[in-house]
């Protein structure tokens, strides 16, 4: 094992090639010149973003022989003494692994003696934030007023773990994330260096995938080179990082404004497919609507910008979104974030999630009515309402007497040949009109209709409780995009419903589906004969006319098997 | 210690290939994080491509499997070769110390030590944190593989420190096809292959029968929430509760709940992959019924219960809050 990974081949030497601290190295630097260096630091910020590399510097600075000096000259006996560790002044301690009283003490023992090499002892107390606070207490005395020859030098990733009266008696330096453009110029230079190749987009992708941890983009780029053939691909780089493309989530978020959960959800299926994390997935998708937020609202500040680049597919769905529905869904994935921590389904999780994305446009849409409700418009309502009520009050009146005598009249006389044989015809006047919607029917529409359908129950459930028992059994069987016809498993149902709620359907389903869709009714199983002979038709479409006919043929049957023969008066129309 | 490269290479394609061109090209970093969900063959694959580093008589195909390095790897004999699995829940802050100890040591043969951690996200935190010195500067040849299912619940900084590897999550066909070759009815088997293999130390291919019998028992109370919902309550005494007995049956059965209505969205959208295929007349009229909203709201409302199940909610009171939900708005 001669390999040694690269951010350690390339961990920086001088301050100058720490990147993206230029408020630290600055300050260091100067210090160092003018000999104004403090006996104790405390490094604080997130991981790969400088701390010990920078310690380290410092315990060479301080001890080089060209000394005062801005940078270590890492030529000099001491300098390479203490990069090889043969210096025993530069005491590296791992404070995770020694986080007791004891090895405090030691360290208070062994303060008082002098160097042997070097001008300075340095002690480099990494992952400081993991000492007992019986250490720590320890610490206190020495670290305030350690002997002239001592400087210590704290680095941590979780500042907030360090009681304050360690704090207030170090120079604290707070190192913050790289930025995008500082971590690609430190991996081409690397690159370089080394004489490998890759893509500029690469670079880019595996920057973002960072999140400014320097330590992170080489190890990235290390895996990237292991795996790459030649030179580096994009490909390569979302292979090993588990992130999805750009325009993946172009799509994505495409799917999720036009409603379409069909596309949203094969996304989901597709991502799991390819091992990759959903986490991971929430997370990219959370930071492109950010950017597009930030677009929308600035679009000239470029460098808040950290994950999209900007191209047409990016500006066209910007210019598409609004603010307000970009709101609620980097809400939504927020939450759905922090649940999916705890969750053992993230697959379900997130199809959920983005299935209630899908819907965050239509939830809105009362909201946006109720803001419009005005009195004006309040009283206009009342009014509307109240003519309504009068209209019914009407209708009532008017046809009772007519439907009473109805009553009495087909109570009076049995039941006539000639009523029968109108009421098959009707029904096969129906089958005529169902025929035609066949012809004309998609799937997409009855695809539509299906979606909506839980909609139009609670709508006419709302209008009327009997009227959503009755329609309880009822199927949507096929439609054509103006009618929609209903098969019923009971006769019973089917007239109650074709007869008393014809109407409410009628305007449930039309308000679901936002367009005007009439309502024909039917039973299961003649439809089921019906779409027999359809496919029937279908098979021996181009064939004699006569076929055509046949089609017909077993309703009739049906009709004679229920009434008999001698009431069946078959009747042609054509319509 | 089954499976052998070929069938590893077939189910974990990206990985091998990363993992086989990091060896051949003597670029192995010395840390490797392998996450991945449980039954994705992390620990096979860990040792396989130990045995590849190790192995005498390697060709470009992989590890020969019967020389003397791999037997030794295979039995969990090397000396050059560590395991560290939790002891009792969690993995002890002595015992990474230990593992530090051992490898200051110089190795038993000459060349690379290696330690596997498995469950690494189970480390405790001061655990964890002396790891971190350790991995990131080792003082010999090192090369530490750490397994886990869950890496965000692991260290940044160790992650930072390593190369991630992600497994795929193994495919459904494939493990509803496993089952099935051991002989469980395919209506299981659709169940089992999206349940965890273990569950309480315990394989789940063992329960069959128990799962049957949740099967037909969550088919029964669906209807009735849905058709029958004076009926529910009882359901879920007589019979529910007596078989989903403690927390962790709850927690498979609120899965199989889960699955369902999973299952009538998957029917909406006009999927395949069901976990309840031969019920699909009942799927699709529960299809019908509820809208894309509605489902979506319902599968939220049985992960929460299944949240609180965690936090240690008495469970009868938990289900039937859970079913009193469920029936709303049908």
């Amino acid at each position: 094992m001669s390999y040694k990974a690269l951010y350690r081949v390339w961990r920086p030497q001088t301050l100058e090639d720490v990147t993206g601290q230029k408020h630290i190295t600055r300050t260091l630097q100067n210090a160092l010149v003018q000999e104004k260096f403090s006996h104790a630091y405390l490094f604080s910020g997130p991981r790969g973003t400088g701390k010990t590399s920078a310690a380290k510097i410092i315990a060479k600075a301080v001890n080089c022989e060209k000394a005062p000096v801005k940078e270590p000259c890492n030529t000099c006996r001491s300098c390479q003494g203490i990069t090889d560790g043969s210096v025993v002044d530069v005491i590296e301690i791992d404070a995770a692994s020694n986080n007791g009283v004891d090895e405090i003490r030691y360290i208070r023992e062994n303060v008082i003696a002098a160097p042997r090499d070097v001008r300075y002892k340095v002690y480099i107390i990494d992952e400081v934030h993991m000492l007992s606070t019986g250490a720590f207490n320890a610490l206190l005395k020495t670290l305030e007023e350690p002997p002239r020859h001592v400087i210590f030098i704290l680095a941590t990733t979780e500042p907030h773990k360090i009681p304050l009266t360690i704090i207030s008696r170090c120079q604290r330096f707070d190192f913050k994330r790289i930025g995008t453009e500082e971590l690609v110029a430190r991996m081409t230079y690397i690159l370089e260096q080394q004489g490998w190749q890759a893509e500029e987009e690469a670079l880019y992708l595996i920057a973002r995938a960072a999140e400014g941890g320097m330590r992170d983009a080489l190890s990235l780029l290390d895996q990237a080179v292991s795996f790459a053939e030649e030179k580096i691909s994009a490909d390569d780089v979302l292979l090993i990082t588990g992130t999805v493309s750009q325009r993946f989530l172009t799509r994505v978020v495409y799917a999720l404004k036009e409603t379409d959960t069909t596309a949203a959800i094969e996304a989901a299926d597709s991502l799991i497919q390819e091992g990759k994390d959903p986490l991971q997935f929430v997370e990219d998708l959370l930071y492109y609507l950010r950017d597009m937020l930030l677009y929308k609202t600035a679009p000239e500040l470029d460098e808040v910008r950290n994950r999209v680049t900007i191209d047409d597919a990016f500006r066209g769905l910007a210019s598409q979104t609004e603010k307000d529905w970009l709101y609620d869904i980097i809400h939504q994935l927020n939450e759905c974030h922090q649940d999916m921590k705890r969750t053992n389904h993230p697959k379900i999780l997130l199809e959920m999630a983005l299935i209630a994305m899908c819907h965050a446009n239509e939830n809105r849409l009362p909201d946006v009515e109720k803001g419009i409700s005005s009195p004006d418009i309040q009283e206009l309502q009342q009014k509307v309402a109240d003519l309504e009520k009068e209209l019914k009050a009407w209708k009532r009146n008017a046809p009772s007497g007519k439907e009473s005598s109805v009553a009495s009249s087909t109570q009076s006389s049995p039941v006539s040949r000639e009523k029968v044989s109108r009421k098959i015809s009707a029904t096969l006047g129906e089958n005529q009109k169902i025929n035609e919607v066949m012809n004309a029917a998609t799937k997409t529409e009855l695809q539509l209709i299906k979606d909506k359908w839980a909609d139009v129950m609670q709508q006419v459930k709302r209008e009327s409780v009997p009227a959503h028992a009755w329609l309880s059994d009822a199927k949507p069987a096929v439609s054509d995009g103006e009618t929609v016809v209903l098969a019923f498993q009971n006769e019973m149902h089917r007239s109650m419903v074709d007869t008393k709620f014809h109407g409410i359907v009628d305007t449930a389903l039309s308000e679901a589906c936002g367009k005007p869709l009439q309502l024909v009714t039917i039973l299961t199983d003649q439809w089921e004969k019906i779409k027999e002979a359809y496919k029937k038709k279908q098979e021996a479409s181009g064939e004699l006319a006569a076929e055509e006919k046949k089609g017909d043929d077993p309703i009739v049957d049906e009709a004679i098997k229920l009434v008999g023969k001698e009431l069946v008066e078959i009747i042609e129309e054509n319509q | 210690m089954s499976m052998t490269w070929e069938e590893i290479k077939t189910e974990q394609p990206t990985v091998m290939a990363i993992l086989k061109r990091s060896i051949d090209k003597n670029r192995l970093a010395h840390a490797y994080v392998f996450e991945g969900r449980r039954g994705s063959g992390k620990k096979k694959a860990a040792f396989l491509i130990i045995q590849y580093l190790f192995c005498l008589d390697k060709d470009t195909n992989g590890p020969c499997g019967k020389c003397r390095d791999c037997k030794r790897i295979q039995h969990g004999n090397h000396p050059d070769v560590m395991l560290v699995e939790r002891e009792g829940t969690t993995i002890k802050k002595a015992q990474v110390e230990s593992l530090q100890k051992e490898f200051t040591y110089r190795g038993m043969e000459p060349g690379l030590k290696v330690y596997v951690v498995n469950e690494a996200d189970k480390m405790t935190a001061s655990a964890a944190n002396s790891l971190l010195k350790f991995l990131e500067e080792p003082e010999s040849p090192t090369l530490a593989l750490l397994l886990t299912e869950n890496i965000h619940s692991m260290l940044d900084t160790i992650v930072s420190r390593s190369q991630k590897v992600t497994f795929a999550p193994p495919s459904l066909e494939k493990r509803t096809a496993m089952y099935e070759e051991q002989g469980i009815s395919s209506a299981a088997s659709s169940l089992l292959a999206r349940l965890p293999d273990q569950w309480g130390g315990e394989e789940l291919s063992e329960k069959k029968e128990w799962i049957v019998h949740g099967r037909s028992l969550v088919i029964q109370l669906l209807e009735e929430v849905h058709h029958r919902p004076q009926q529910t309550l009882l359901t879920l005494q007589e019979k529910w509760l007596p078989h989903f007995k403690d927390r962790e049956e709850l927690d498979i059965g609120l899965d199989l709940l889960l699955f369902w209505y999973r299952d009538i969205l998957a029917v909406k959208q006009g999927q395949e992959d069901l976990a309840y295929p031969d019920q699909i007349k009942k799927l699709e009229q529960g299809a019908l019924q509820m809208s894309e909203t509605v489902i979506s709201q319902r599968v939220q409302w049985i992960l929460h219960a299944k949240r609180r199940l965690r936090a240690n909610v008495n469970a009868q009171l938990l289900m039937e809050h859970l079913l009193l939900r469920l029936q709303e708005g049908s």
